[in-house]
């Protein structure tokens, strides 16, 4: 039901939008993409392509060296956390420090939503991934930077699901009902 | 749009920081296309901006992020301000300049959190407040200031900082009030260079060094990248080797040190030099005489290095091709030589090369006749008139048969010295644009190109351009010489050109012919590079000069050459036509008949020059010859004149500012060497002329006593100024003296 629904391996790209952010990536060490999510529209063999690139540019970092570099005529801000790295590609003139702000407010929130994340939890709920993503950056710029806030829309948008689901149930059943109903008529 | 404006910027004002937040995004956009209507939203940025940034930690509750209040709506507001100019409203600019000292006072507080995330908010608002100041680019105070804090953390711990500083300090060294300031981390910077770990932060430090070079340190950090070069990452190398050409050509006082420069980039990185780089080293070679003997020297040292980068090739093939005369000399770079070492490196070079190489030999058929039958074996040899490559076979085949049946003077037409190239901004520039996009440190490259344009001497160039005052002459075929063009290419820089076009009420455009004195001629030809200089209905003498740029050090004595093409018409003398070129053959002199005084007026009110001229036609005796000194202050022009029979005085007139000796320099042909001695006699016989000069180079020098004595200048000096290498690269031939 929701559209962000893809394979496993194919998760979306982030591509933060030409205000600040362009692309928004996560990572796996073995360089197995697990979060996309862009802001700018391309077509999907330039993502493809583009993804490629930077995975590679980004894991051929070593450790002790800055969080920044240039890539085309743009800036990557990553930063790793364990065994996932998260970039975001933004343009020239944005503040890269405040980038990597953005990418750790993601991290805590993420951490608070699902409890001590972690990269299994991110694989099996990703879309909750993107939810939380989506209540944190709109079209590629923070809207929202109070945790609270997002946690609570998040909250909210779990417990309207959760009714949604119980109200099909509940459809299901009564049309169940009339079938069986005609049947016997 | 109008109705929702106010409503729009009205958001900022807002309780709840998420609204101001999206608010802030919304705004900045709008405003970037439309900053007339959202002018309003300054005030309230700033007031809302102030009250943030001066707020306790607690008061905004879950907007503080690890004890930096709102970090990110401070961000936003302060990306707001920087879409707009200073804020006009006395008010308003007062409270910004306080809020950014605040921001700047905070950084130099004790953390207040041990996390990273603490540091990393709270530099981000102050790297963001410093853009800002750059921006704004108005208050000396903060830029200072900024660059102070900027210079704190290229020494700091982490990384990222160090980064950050040194791409901020690469905007800063473009405003005025700062670049000092910023010249004086140059230290760190260059140990940042040699240090760091980490490529990216090394880049940077490159870029900050191009970015905060001037005069006074141009040699330091072009030595510096030169040595970064060594090891640089191979994908950054032609961008080091574009900055340091323009670094070495914008900032060299002395042209051998450019010179040597392009060299070592040669060699260093040869293959990351593009073409725009050496084609440049030519340009301003062949446009500086004073450092072609330097260049031709210096390139048949490298290149007798075993390994040398067929880049190196190029260049030397080339300028040996040009200026392999002036060192021929010694007998340690005797033609044979030089033919040898450019041909050792011919079957290692690629076929553009080689196509250059050929063109050499031919130059050196020319230069060096004694060589000649060597260079034609070559040329015969199989290998290049059978060469698979039709480029090479062609010219093979055409430059042996050009040896083979032209005519020495033919030849020499054919092969005359490159004409001084015109000026024109250095195709480097725009390669490096190119190279690295818009709105990149090459812009402000741009804004400090103006700022240092006179610093490099060169006033607007008068253009003083072809009038060309030549009649076709009849007899054409004595002028086969004559076609060649004498350019007056290059409207040099120079500014008391514009003083030689103003003094003259006359016209200073083509002359009609005018029958009676020569002075009124001679006047137009003092007031113009070129024009007529003598006609009657036998003769007309026309006369175009060639300037050429000098810049010039204190006390080096400058040659003036001169080239000049008399066309006439006549019947009976034979026509002179003078080139000024160590190869040109044929050198007729024309006697001109000048009356003295009215010379002595004009030529005190402006110099110009010209060249010896006999002419057979009046007075078979008189020889007239003039010069122009280029020096570093001013155009100096001297009227020699040498009237032999009438006990004559070298007069050499002097205008206004005579602050350095002046000098006559003609090139004699070789051919007419054997006219050098009886020429310096006549020379001599001046009361004040002291010794006649001739060089290897087959220069004429007069040494004129007065003119030192005027200049304040001793006899000695005179000479030894003379014998200085600019001068006598290869030193003195023959003196004559009284």
């Amino acid at each position: 039901m929701r559209k962000y629904q893809k394979k496993q391996l194919d998760l979306l790209k982030s591509y933060v939008d030409r205000e600040q952010e362009q692309t928004d990536l996560k990572i796996s060490r073995q360089g197995k993409l697990r979060l996309q999510k862009w802001y700018v529209p391309l077509s999907d063999k330039e993502k493809k392509k583009i993804t490629r690139e930077l995975v590679q540019t980004v894991l051929a970092r070593k450790p002790k060296m800055c969080s920044f570099l240039e890539w085309r005529d743009l800036k990557i801000v990553y930063k790793r956390y364990a065994s996932l790295y998260f970039c975001c590609a933004i343009e020239d003139q944005d503040n890269e420090l405040i980038t990597l702000e953005i990418i750790h407010r993601y991290v805590e929130l993420l951490d608070k939503y699902f409890g001590s994340v972690c990269e299994l939890d991110i694989i099996f709920n990703f879309e909750k991934a993107y939810f939380i993503l989506d209540e944190f950056l709109l079209g590629g710029e923070v809207q929202e930077t109070s945790k609270k806030n997002v946690l609570k829309a998040i909250e909210q948008a779990d417990l309207l699901q959760e009714a949604q689901v119980m109200i099909y149930d509940d459809i299901l059943e009564d049309t169940y009902m009339e079938t069986y109903e005609s049947y016997c008529e | 749009m109008g109705d929702w404006t106010s409503r729009v910027v009205h958001l900022l004002n807002d309780q709840h920081l998420g609204v101001v937040t999206a608010a802030t995004s919304l705004i900045t956009t709008l405003a970037q296309k439309n900053p007339e209507e959202f002018k309003t939203s300054v005030s309230l940025a700033v007031s809302r901006l102030s009250r943030i940034v001066t707020s306790a930690s607690t008061d905004l509750q879950d907007y503080t992020y690890y004890f930096v209040p709102a970090p990110w709506l401070s961000v936003k507001l302060l990306r707001l301000l920087q879409c707009y100019p200073p804020p006009e409203d006395p008010a308003v600019r007062g409270r910004l300049t306080e809020c950014l000292e605040t921001i700047l006072n905070k950084a130099q507080e004790p953390p207040k959190s041990k996390k990273v995330q603490h540091s990393n908010a709270k530099n981000a608002v102050l790297f963001e407040a410093i853009s800002l100041i750059i921006h704004h680019d108005s208050e000396p105070n903060l830029l200072v200031r900024a660059c102070n804090q900027l210079g704190q953390f290229l020494q700091h711990r982490e990384t990222n900082l160090r980064y950050l500083a040194l791409e901020s300090m690469c905007t800063l060294a473009s405003s005025e009030f700062s670049h000092e300031a910023v010249k004086t981390h140059i230290e760190t910077v260059i140990n940042a260079l040699k240090t760091e770990r980490d490529v990216s932060v090394r880049q940077r430090a490159v870029d900050l060094l191009y970015a905060m070079c001037d005069r006074s340190n141009a040699q330091q950090i072009v030595a510096e990248m030169l040595n970064y070069l060594e090891t640089a990452d191979y994908s950054i190398r032609e961008e080091i080797v574009l900055k340091v050409a323009i670094l070495a050509e914008k900032y060299a006082v002395d042209y051998t040190w450019y010179v040597d420069t392009i060299l070592n980039l040669i060699r260093i990185a040869g293959d990351y030099v593009s073409e725009e780089v050496w084609y440049r080293v030519i340009q301003i070679v062949i446009n500086r005489d004073d450092v072609q003997g330097y260049a031709a020297k210096t390139v048949f040292e490298a290149l007798q290095a075993p390994a040398c980068h067929e880049n190196l090739v190029k260049v030397g093939g080339y300028i040996l091709g040009e200026f392999g005369n002036l060192i021929a000399g010694d007998p340690r770079s005797s033609p044979l030589i030089q033919f040898n070492l450019l041909h050792s490196k011919f079957h290692l070079c690629s076929v553009p090369t080689r196509a250059l190489l050929l063109s050499t030999y031919i130059k050196f058929v020319n230069l060096f006749p004694e060589i000649k039958t060597t260079i034609q074996d070559v040329l015969r040899s199989d290998s290049q008139l059978k060469n698979a490559d039709v480029e090479l076979q062609q010219r093979a085949v055409e430059y042996l048969r050009l040896s083979t049946i032209a005519s020495t003077d033919i030849l020499a037409t054919v092969l005359e010295e490159m004409p001084p190239f015109p000026e024109r901004e250095s195709s480097i520039l725009a390669k490096l644009k190119k190279k690295k996009g818009p709105g990149t440190v090459t812009d402000l490259e741009e804004i400090k190109k103006e700022r240092n344009s006179d610093m490099n001497g060169s006033a607007e160039p008068a253009a003083v351009d072809a009038n060309a005052v030549r009649t076709p002459s009849p007899s054409e075929d004595l002028l086969g010489l004559g076609a060649a063009p004498v350019t007056n290419a290059a409207p040099p820089p120079f500014a008391p050109g514009n003083l030689l076009v103003d003094v003259f009420a006359d016209s200073p455009s083509a002359i009609a012919p005018l029958a009676p004195g020569s002075d009124d001629n001679f006047a137009r030809f003092v007031c113009k590079n070129n024009g007529v200089l003598f006609e009657n209905q036998l003769l007309q003498i026309g006369l175009k000069s060639e300037f050429r740029q000098n810049l010039v050090d204190g006390g080096a004595q400058v040659q003036q050459v001169v080239n000049i093409e008399c066309v006439s018409d006549f019947m009976e003398a034979p026509i002179l036509n003078i080139q000024f070129s160590p190869k040109q053959e044929v050198q007729n002199i024309f006697k001109a008949k000048h009356p003295m005084d009215a010379e002595i007026t004009k030529a005190k009110i402006i110099g110009f020059g010209s060249a010896l001229l006999e002419e057979v036609d009046p007075n078979p005796a008189n020889f007239v010859g003039a010069g122009i000194i280029h020096t570093k202050t001013t155009q100096i022009g001297c009227l020699l004149r040498l009237e032999p029979n009438l006990q004559a005085q070298i007069i050499l007139y002097t205008l206004d500012q005579i602050k350095h000796a002046s000098f006559c320099c003609f090139k004699l042909v070789k051919e007419q060497l054997a006219k050098r001695e009886s020429i310096s006699r006549e020379l001599l016989s001046a009361d004040s002329v002291e010794a006649v000069v001739i060089t290897r180079g087959a220069k004429v020098i007069v040494v004129d006593k007065t003119v030192g004595i005027n200049a304040g200048l001793d006899w000695g000096e005179i000479l030894v100024g003379t014998a200085n290498e600019d001068v006598l690269p290869y030193g003195v031939d023959v003196v004559f003296w009284k």
